[in-house]
């Protein structure tokens, strides 16, 4: 039975189910584990981020599919690129040579790796779910030119219509299983 | 990672390609965040290599792939750490490598870490797979720590330690 030391009830219920202050006369007595599980949640280590591919409307999967088509060396440096920006908490570090924020769009980034000694760049956003990233599109650059020449713009598109339930995006995989594995 | 085993047992060159990967983004991540860990920019790096921003941003590029044995020596001597270049089995490689957290890369400098070293004589008996050369090591985790240390120095004797060894049950 919750106690509640001279307060109305229905409000020292809130205090501590809100994680909000604690009368210290009772601090820790009577105290949930709901509150033991909050502290511990503000202690535990970052998750890693996790990766999606863009999924048409019409159900391709355009961008799993370039993934998978490209050669084993192109697939290992993706992948291990993955695998370190996943580890990579704060977006603030996701920069030059690994990743990039493009200017000019909206919440852009291109993941940078090399295929087939071509600089090659997987173009997507943070979202649409917190603690995701999308990848929308697979592109090659070259003295500042991208092939396809309207990636940008069609990763952008991609990142809208994803955005507004149009399109869908699906775990990134490798070798048919997610990836990024969750770590234990 | 079973699938990729299997296709690594199948193809050699898409194991090759895991293992030179590996070896090419996990050295220019670790260079990242050992710079980062130490609160140093490109430019500062460079000026303590000798070197300009933009070779250090090749050093921080997988993509670069030309990174020397004198390189990686001259840059474990200014982030004041010890480089290891040894091969392992792809396997163990997989295994280790399958997933990285960033705290796996983050390295203390021996000044940072050296205030939570504890050298201890060796104990009368027991010997564990702790005492090497003759002597007990104990080192606390700095976690990020560069400069001042987070955690409290060691304080216990060797005396103290002897006798909280001394109760542990013995293995047989």
């Amino acid at each position: 039975m919750l106690r509640t030391f001279g307060a109305r009830p229905g409000r020292q219920l809130r205090r501590t189910f809100t994680g909000g202050c604690v009368n210290k006369r009772r601090k820790g007595a009577g105290s949930p584990p709901y509150t033991q599980a909050v502290r511990k949640s503000q202690t535990c280590d970052i998750l890693p981020w996790q990766f999606k591919t863009y999924v048409s409307p019409s159900s391709r999967h355009d961008v799993q599919n370039d993934l998978d088509r490209m050669d084993d060396y192109g697939q290992a440096y993706f992948q291990r690129q993955v695998v370190y920006l996943a580890g990579t908490a704060r977006r603030e570090d996701w920069k030059e040579p690994h990743a990039l924020k493009l200017s000019g769009f909206i919440d852009l980034y291109e993941i940078r790796f090399k295929h087939a000694d071509k600089a090659t760049r997987a173009l997507g956003f943070f979202g649409p779910e917190p603690g995701v990233f999308t990848i929308t599109l697979v592109a090659t650059h070259k003295q500042n030119v991208y092939t396809p020449r309207d990636a940008l713009a069609t990763a952008s598109s991609r990142r809208k219509v994803i955005c507004d339930g149009s399109a869908s995006a699906v775990p990134l995989q490798c070798d048919g299983e997610d990836f990024p594995p969750i770590s234990e | 990672m079973e699938k990729t085993f299997l296709r690594f047992r199948s193809r050699p060159s898409a194991r090759h390609a895991f293992a030179e990967a590996e070896a090419a983004t996990s050295l220019a991540h670790q260079i990242r965040v050992l710079r980062s860990q130490r609160g140093w920019s490109q430019k500062d790096l460079a000026r303590l290599l000798g070197t300009t921003q933009a070779a250090v941003s090749r050093l921080e590029d997988p993509s670069y792939g030309r990174i020397s044995f004198k390189t990686i020596v001259q840059l474990a001597r200014v982030f004041d750490v010890a480089p290891t270049v040894r091969f392992v089995s792809t396997v163990q490689l997989l295994r280790e490598r399958w997933s990285v957290r960033q705290q796996d890369l983050e390295v203390p400098s021996f000044e940072a870490e050296a205030p939570h070293v504890v050298v201890l004589p060796p104990m009368q008996s027991g010997a564990s797979s702790t005492t090497r050369a003759g002597f007990v090591w104990q080192s606390h985790p700095v976690p990020g720590a560069v400069g001042t240390p987070r955690l409290p120095v060691h304080t216990m004797t060797a005396n103290q330690w002897n006798t909280a060894r001394a109760l542990e049950p013995q293995a047989e």
